[in-house]
């Protein structure tokens, strides 16, 4: 079975380091995958290579075993593709922009469309202009949604949906993943990242830097540890240990990062008097921030 | 800030204008010796035949002061059509600031930002006053520049009065635009009713000029009170009460535009109609036009088209009338009729016809196509090309279906214009070579086709530049055309102007290759833009 998307070495360089570089990256059908990157890393240049948008200065891409320039129509047939925002669609009611999407798409399935428009409550009565935002993405759900595809791409599909609706989204994007559709959601909304995905890579300055298993990602050996001690704090015993970072004091407390194994902390803090010793896992957030850390404005934006 | 963003929105009109303005009236100085000869006694044989023939062309252009001057020559060849030109710059922009910053979502971060609705509608038009008067400036100091060259005096201070005139006048036409796009609830109408309300000024303005007993009317025209200053002119006039009442006259549209854009919702006219009942609509809508490639763009442009269509039909049978009574009015004078047989052809009801309605028809089929281009051009920026080619359709159908668009659309305006022609001529008294009218009609689509042909494939690669580049070439072209004669520029340069490929078939026999070399500029376009299209990135952002 081909994979549902696959690139070798997919770059687009735009010139003073900015673009995608080498993306390898292989989304096994049926699977949901996340893209997570801050504004600027690659994902939208990635997407839009990968729905033939934007040419590769090199490599290739390729869609459920077809490639995404030369076979450009017959990749579009099986997938479900919704913006970061749609375009303006100015004086055209939402059922106008579906009915000339849908044909474009080879038809209606006005059952689908029903189904859908009732699960999020959005009525395609309305001129585009009158939608408000979380109407407008409510619309981009159903156009990529309405027409069962084979893959879905996304990008952030949840910002801007109240709670209600971004748990409908998130059901329909399970619903889909039962049915056999492999879905491939861009975003830096981590939160919409671990309701729906199994996979996440990690974009940065153009650059996959890494490629985990949600659970894998949880699993990293980067953790929170405060140490309480009975005197006072002593930082010295930690901030030479291979593998810890940020390592802070105040009165009797020391916290700080610890990277790999947790062995030479443990060994650090024998025979001494630690009345408290806690060590957390980080969250979804905060091991995306340490791929950024050089950079913490950038992640944080 | 504001006024820094107001500037900038209008950066390629002012460099346009200004730099075009300035360009082209140098160009129409330097041929005013070619025109007009370089005595004295030349210039005056010169100025007496365009005083006499001038009266007839006074719905196109008002009549000339002492044309046998540089000033006066330019201001009646050159000022009076770029006034035309510049109005229509200033209707559109007058909508765009009403309706087309609110579509682009500017207005509602102006005003989040705490830019209040008064000061942002009045940043906004000081900004374009100020833009407007150095495109005037622009377009008669080339003028003063080229005097010296063909041996005049520059008139300085006549030329800066004119200027000054214009800017009035053409606030007072951007002011309108600006209250009318108030008015209605979609931008696409604001567009047709504020730029067709400046174009019907120019219309009411032709017929107060043409017919006596409606000369009344010409008051509500800003266009009247511009031509009632004529300080470009050696001797010409500078009416300063017409001129600050046009000045006025914009401030008090703009006075009333504030009260109207404080009271409508954001991305809403004061007018709504068709309020749709509380029923959640759940499915997709069964339109044919929707469904068929090419015709959702037909369905959606369908009230602009429509203007652009009744109003084709409408200005042609006005110009039928024109056309006899002016026709008329050289039969009368055995003067104009030696003139005319000297510099025309075929039967004077058709030669008038030709320089009447076929050039305006020429104007306004190169208007459209900017227009269609722009909207090309706006639905690119705005992500609308991307999104479409997310569908399963290729890049190739995208540029197919433009020019199908552009095909159908600029035949129903040539038809139209026919229609309104041919059905108005017997009942006027005109008697037209029924084939000869056809012929001049038809050859108006390959006309349309050659612009639209360019305005696809320049669209299609760089949507950014595209309505600039197609209006530059259709005033160069126009330019070309109209000048090349003058200079006596060869054969294939002056193949080069579309205008001058279409010659005047309404009154020559009708020659086909014209026709088939504005179809291959076509065909060469429609081409060019497949090739584009797959070549470049397709991005929003």
């Amino acid at each position: 079975m081909p994979a549902a998307i696959s690139t070798e070495g997919l770059t687009k360089d735009y010139g003073g380091g900015r673009g995608l570089f080498d993306l390898n990256l292989q989304v096994a059908e049926g699977e949901t995958f996340g893209y997570l990157g801050p504004n600027g890393a690659g994902k939208s240049t990635t997407i839009r290579m990968l729905m033939g948008l934007v040419h590769a200065t090199r490599g290739s891409a390729s869609i459920l075993g077809l490639d995404s320039v030369r076979k450009s129509v017959q990749v579009k047939r099986l997938v479900g593709y919704m913006a970061g925002e749609l375009p303006q669609f100015g004086g055209l009611r939402g059922r106008d922009i579906v009915g000339h999407f849908g044909a474009l798409h080879g038809g209606v399935d006005q059952a689908r469309v029903k189904e859908i428009t009732e699960r999020l409550d959005l009525d395609l009565g309305l001129k585009f202009r009158e939608y408000s935002t979380g109407n407008k993405r409510k619309l981009g759900i159903l156009l990529s949604f309405m027409h069962r595809p084979r893959l879905l791409i996304l990008d952030e599909p949840s910002s801007g949906l109240d709670p209600l609706n971004q748990q409908e989204f998130f059901k329909l994007a399970r619903e889909a993943q039962a049915g056999g559709a492999t879905i491939f959601l861009s975003s830096h909304v981590l939160s919409e990242v671990e309701h729906v995905c199994e996979r996440v890579g990690i974009i940065r300055r153009g650059k996959l830097v890494k490629v985990a298993r949600l659970e894998e990602l949880h699993e990293m050996h980067v953790r929170h540890v405060e140490v309480e001690f009975a005197g006072d704090a002593q930082p010295q015993l930690f901030e030479h240990l291979a593998g810890v970072e940020k390592v802070e004091s105040n009165h009797h407390r020391v916290t700080f990062t610890a990277r790999g194994s947790f062995e030479p902390v443990a060994d650090a803090l024998a025979g001494h008097h630690v009345v408290n010793l806690a060590s957390h896992e980080p969250s979804l957030e905060e091991i995306f921030l340490t791929y950024y850390e050089d950079q913490p404005e950038q992640a944080r934006a | 800030m504001i006024r820094w963003f107001a500037w900038h929105l209008h950066r390629r009109g002012l460099i346009g204008f200004t730099v075009g303005g300035f360009v082209i009236s140098f160009f129409y100085g330097a041929a005013f010796t070619q025109a007009a000869g370089t005595t004295a006694a030349s210039q005056a044989a010169f100025g007496r035949s365009v005083n006499l023939l001038a009266k007839q062309f006074a719905f196109v252009v008002p009549l000339p002061v002492h044309p046998e001057t540089l000033g006066g020559y330019e201001q009646y060849k050159w000022l009076a059509g770029a006034i035309a030109m510049m109005m229509i710059w200033a209707g559109l922009a007058g909508v765009g600031v009403g309706r087309g910053d609110e579509e682009r979502g500017l207005t509602a971060e102006w005003l989040a930002s705490g830019v209040s609705r008064t000061r942002l509608v009045l940043a906004r038009s000081a900004a374009f006053s100020v833009v407007l008067v150095l495109a005037c400036l622009g377009s008669v100091l080339g003028i003063v520049a080229v005097a010296p060259t063909v041996h005049q005096d520059p008139n300085v201070a006549g030329e800066l009065g004119k200027a000054v005139s214009m800017a009035a006048g053409l606030f007072a036409g951007y002011a309108l635009a600006l209250l009318i796009s108030q008015l209605p609830a979609e931008r696409q109408t604001a567009t047709a009713f504020g730029v067709g309300a400046v174009v019907l000024l120019l219309v009411v303005n032709g017929i107060a000029d043409t017919i006596d007993s409606a000369s009344w009317i010409g008051v509500i025209s800003p266009f009247h009170w511009m031509e009632r200053t004529s300080s470009a002119a050696p001797g010409g006039t500078f009416d300063l009460g017409g001129t600050i009442g046009l000045a006025l006259a914009g401030v008090v549209f703009i006075a009333a535009t504030i009260p109207i854009f404080q009271r409508r919702d954001i991305g809403s006219g004061l007018f709504t109609w068709g309020r749709r009942g509380t029923t959640s609509v759940r499915v997709a809508s069964r339109n044919v036009m929707l469904r068929l490639p090419f015709t959702e763009g037909l369905w959606e442009q369908r009230v602009g088209l429509g203007v652009w269509v009744v109003s084709t039909l409408l200005l042609g049978s006005v110009m039928v009338a024109v056309t006899k009574s002016t026709a008329d009015a050289i039969f009368a004078d055995p003067h104009l009729v030696a003139i005319f047989q000297r510099v025309g052809t075929g039967s004077i009801y058709e030669s008038m016809l030709g320089f009447i309605w076929f050039d305006i028809a020429l104007l306004l089929l190169a208007g459209y196509a900017v227009v269609q281009v722009s909207r090309w051009s706006t639905q690119d920026q705005e992500g609308r090309v991307e999104m479409l080619l997310t569908a399963p359709i290729s890049r190739s159908r995208v540029v197919i279906e433009r020019a199908l668009e552009f095909a159908v659309a600029s035949l129903l305006i040539v038809i139209a214009g026919y229609v309104g022609v041919a059905s108005r001529a017997p009942a006027s008294g005109l008697n037209l070579d029924a084939g000869h009218l056809f012929a001049a009609s038809v050859l108006l689509w390959p006309f349309a086709l050659a612009f639209g042909g360019l305005g696809v494939a320049v669209v299609s690669r760089w949507p950014r530049i595209a309505v600039p580049f197609l209006a530059a070439f259709a005033v160069v072209e126009y330019i070309l055309g109209d000048l090349g004669p003058l200079f006596k520029f060869p054969d294939w340069l002056q193949n080069l102007s579309v205008f001058h490929l279409y010659g005047n078939p309404v009154v020559q026999s009708v020659s086909w290759t014209p026709a088939l070399s504005m179809t291959v500029i076509f065909v060469v376009g429609f081409g060019l833009a497949l090739v584009l299209m797959r070549q470049r990135d397709v991005s929003s952002i």
